[in-house]
């Protein structure tokens, strides 16, 4: 088991900065990072796995830092890119090979480890067809097999479940629980029920700093008694929405359902409602952290 | 600071004259004696040892460690799996700009046709110049940049294998032109090599400075852009006669200790680029 | 038996071939944090965790120089060990035994070696052992310590500059 420590790490674009800031320490288990879109998760992972150097701060693996760990730490890692390119003449049973030529694995092991990981994601009886003549799901399942080739101790999947249809994802999120139990798993996303159910930890990201580091509860205490239930005419849901946070809402006849996060009863009907991690979320999104 | 000022200490140092205040007194040798007299002042515990021994056996038992794979095997299966589609390509190109000399050369038998000859072994070999772009750019934007530097043989090694397998591919057909054209033509190889090798480097310095701009090498039309003008502009230079002397020569040299000296800053700079991810990742999110 | 000979038994699985491996470098390993951290009970625990990494990591082990592995691992896991701690670190009693035979001068020197050691920023401290006491090449000492070349000859320069002083001072008449 490994332990990552990212101390004061910074990464600046020209004249933005994608990440600021970010001092947290990870050990085995399932972390979801979450995030909206342009948080700076993909630019996190990417230094995570040594592709982006930092402009500033340290990311340490058992102490050491990745960059001097170099090939060793390479070989202990998985990656799924958000966006990964493919050879599109390539057949599923030869991209898989050449990067398990990439990740120096021995071509007997490569050979069963392969046909482990087709069974896995249910491409099996797909493994001689061209990568071009996949769709998004597919690509994206040989992904996750390629990121499980060198059997990764620390395993980074980037929006691993775009693509992916209902059932996909449910086959997904078993693999991930499973993997969890003896490594370190780092997953980010935008949708929060991906990493509801599998996440031991959530990191919470936002304009490129980390609003929250920790397990579900104590996220989803930060919106304690700032989640509100309430029926409200139609008419009313525009006011509402311009002046408060909406977090769900759903027709009843004339009248709307409302979910609504606010610090203070946002309706003389409201109800107090329980946290849910979405809720979390999008308190934390809205009412803490940097403003742009 | 904690310095030693006792009688105890100066007594030692008077002791042991050989080690008064002179600075010489502690050179390298000497602090390495101290280390040395110093270890043997250390003994190692011995049940420490032990005890990390025994736990170290436990700790290897209840891991499976994969079996270490040859490095040359490594290699082979890299080779075997790896895209040969741009290597075969480039190959096709040096066979055909072989091949063009050759058909050209029986319309130009005479020695008269000398210069003719001469300028095109100059200009053939540039064009596969864009075979070793070609081929660094589908290591670096074809996708599978980000994934392989996240491997063990990671992008790095796989551009500079690249990079390795198109320059000698490069070298042989420019070489093999050279001896062809100056057997042919009774020119010295010494000179011909000159001729031929300072545009075909001007060639590849313009095209790896195109690609250490980030606007440039993202955009083949923006790259065609710069490498016609480039082009046009070498043909043009290399025109002159004037070039052509004896005393002109020195000129030649220069100008390949330059394209040499230039070629390898830009290579210093692009795997400088790769390292730090600026090639594979210019956006954020 | 050569140090790649050892490894590809181990990662065939001999026992042996590891406790071969131990036995070979236990002792340097030791030494080597010791004059870093100058504890004698912590240099030990560092020491067992840097064969326990090694194995954790011998999946990826495919460095030509073992010995420079483990001194990577070492010298993070001291400078790791220092992060944690935070204050300076001053040598322990127990750190050197103190015989009281006829070699007590040589004891002084050791004393006086370690606690200028201890003087040192941890920077120049483990280049300067690095270079003096296990004799490395600079470029192996600039792969180790992740900085290049030059930075760690004018490192090494400015540490032996500091130790000499901190040693000439030390026999200074009061």
């Amino acid at each position: 088991m490994h332990r990552l420590e990212l101390t004061d790490l910074n990464k600046t674009f020209r004249n933005k900065t994608a990440v600021r800031d970010i001092s947290v320490s990870l050990e085995h288990g399932v972390y979801g990072l979450l995030g909206e879109n342009g948080a700076g998760k993909t630019t996190l992972m990417r230094m995570l796995c040594g592709i982006l150097e930092p402009t500033s701060g340290t990311i340490l693996c058992d102490g050491i830092p990745i960059r001097q760990l170099g090939g060793d730490y390479r070989m202990l890692l998985g990656y799924l890119p958000q966006d990964f390119g493919y050879y599109k003449e390539f057949t599923a049973l030869r991209f898989l090979h050449y990067m398990a030529a990439l990740k120096a694995l021995p071509e007997e092991y490569a050979h069963s480890r392969i046909e482990e990981l087709l069974e896995l994601v249910d491409l099996t009886a797909e493994r001689k067809h061209r990568l071009k003549t996949f769709s998004g799901g597919m690509i994206r399942r040989i992904g996750i097999a390629q990121a499980l080739l060198n059997d990764p101790e620390i395993l980074m999947l980037d929006e691993p479940t775009s693509g992916l249809d209902p059932g996909e994802r449910v086959r997904f999120r078993n693999i991930i629980s499973s993997l969890g139990k003896n490594r370190l798993v780092l997953l980010s996303t935008h949708i929060v029920s991906d990493v509801e159910y599998i996440a031991d930890r959530i990191l919470l990201m936002k304009d490129g700093s980390l609003l929250h580091a920790g397990d579900e509860s104590l996220l989803l205490s930060k919106a304690a008694g700032c989640v509100w239930k309430c029926l409200v005419p139609e008419a009313q849901v525009e006011l509402l929405e311009r002046q408060r946070l909406i977090g769900n809402l759903r027709h009843h006849g004339p009248e709307v359902e409302l979910r609504i996060i606010s610090a203070e009863k946002p309706w003389p009907e409201a109800e107090p409602a329980e946290v849910t991690l979405e809720d979390a979320y999008l308190y934390c999104i809205k009412y803490t952290g940097r403003r742009r | 600071m904690n310095r030693h000022k006792n009688p105890n200490r100066k007594r030692t140092a008077d002791k042991k004259g050989f080690r008064l205040t002179q600075s010489i007194q502690y050179s390298d040798h000497a602090l390495k004696s101290m280390f040395t007299a110093a270890d043997a002042l250390l003994p190692i515990d011995e049940t420490r040892r032990a005890g990390t021994c025994r736990l170290l056996q436990h700790e290897f038992r209840s891991r499976t460690v994969r079996p270490l794979q040859d490095n040359r095997l490594l290699f082979v299966s890299l080779l075997r799996y790896t895209d040969r589609h741009l290597p075969c390509l480039h190959l096709l190109g040096c066979i055909a700009m072989l091949l063009m000399l050759l058909t050209m050369s029986l319309y130009f038998p005479t020695p008269q046709d000398a210069g003719v000859m001469v300028f095109a072994s100059m200009t053939l070999p540039c064009f596969l110049v864009f075979f070793s772009v070609f081929e660094f750019r589908q290591i670096c934007f074809a996708g599978m940049g980000e994934l392989s530097k996240t491997c063990f043989f990671h992008i790095r090694q796989l551009a500079a294998l690249s990079m390795i397998f198109s320059g000698i591919l490069n070298l042989i057909a420019v070489s093999a032109a050279i001896i062809l054209v100056g057997r042919q033509w009774k020119i010295r190889l010494l000179h011909l090599g000159l001729y031929v090798l300072v545009p075909f480097l001007f060639m590849q310095c313009v095209c790896f400075g195109c690609m250490l701009l980030e606007k440039i090498r993202r955009h083949t039309w923006l790259c065609a852009a710069f490498l016609l003008p480039a082009a046009v502009f070498c043909l043009a230079a290399f025109q002159r006669p004037a070039l052509y002397t004896e005393s002109a020569l020195f000129f030649w040299a220069a100008a390949l200790f330059a394209g040499i000296v230039i070629f390898a800053g830009e290579m210093k700079l692009l795997f400088a680029k790769l390292d730090k991810g600026e090639i594979l990742c210019t956006d954020w999110n | 038996m050569t140090d790649k000979d050892l490894m590809q038994k181990v990662h065939n699985g001999s026992q042996d071939a590891l406790n071969t491996i131990v036995s070979r470098y236990y002792d340097d390993i030791y030494r080597f944090c010791l004059y870093l951290t100058g504890q004698t009970a912590d240099s030990y625990d560092i020491t067992q965790e840097v064969f326990l990494r090694f194995i954790r990591y011998m999946d990826s082990y495919r460095h030509r120089n073992l010995k420079g592995y483990l001194l990577i691992i070492a010298r993070n896991l001291c400078r790791d060990y220092f992060y944690h701690r935070k204050d300076t670190a001053c040598l322990e009693d127990t750190a050197l035994p103190g015989r009281e035979d006829s070699r007590l001068a040589q004891v002084e020197d050791s004393l006086l070696l370690h606690q200028a050691l201890q003087q040192l920023s941890m920077k120049q401290r483990e280049i300067i052992i690095m270079r003096i006491y296990e004799e490395l090449p600079f470029h192996e000492i600039a792969r180790i310590t992740g900085c290049n070349l030059s930075t760690a000859k004018s490192r090494f320069r400015l540490g032996v500059k500091n130790l000499r002083k901190i040693l000439e001072d030390s026999y200074e008449p009061s």
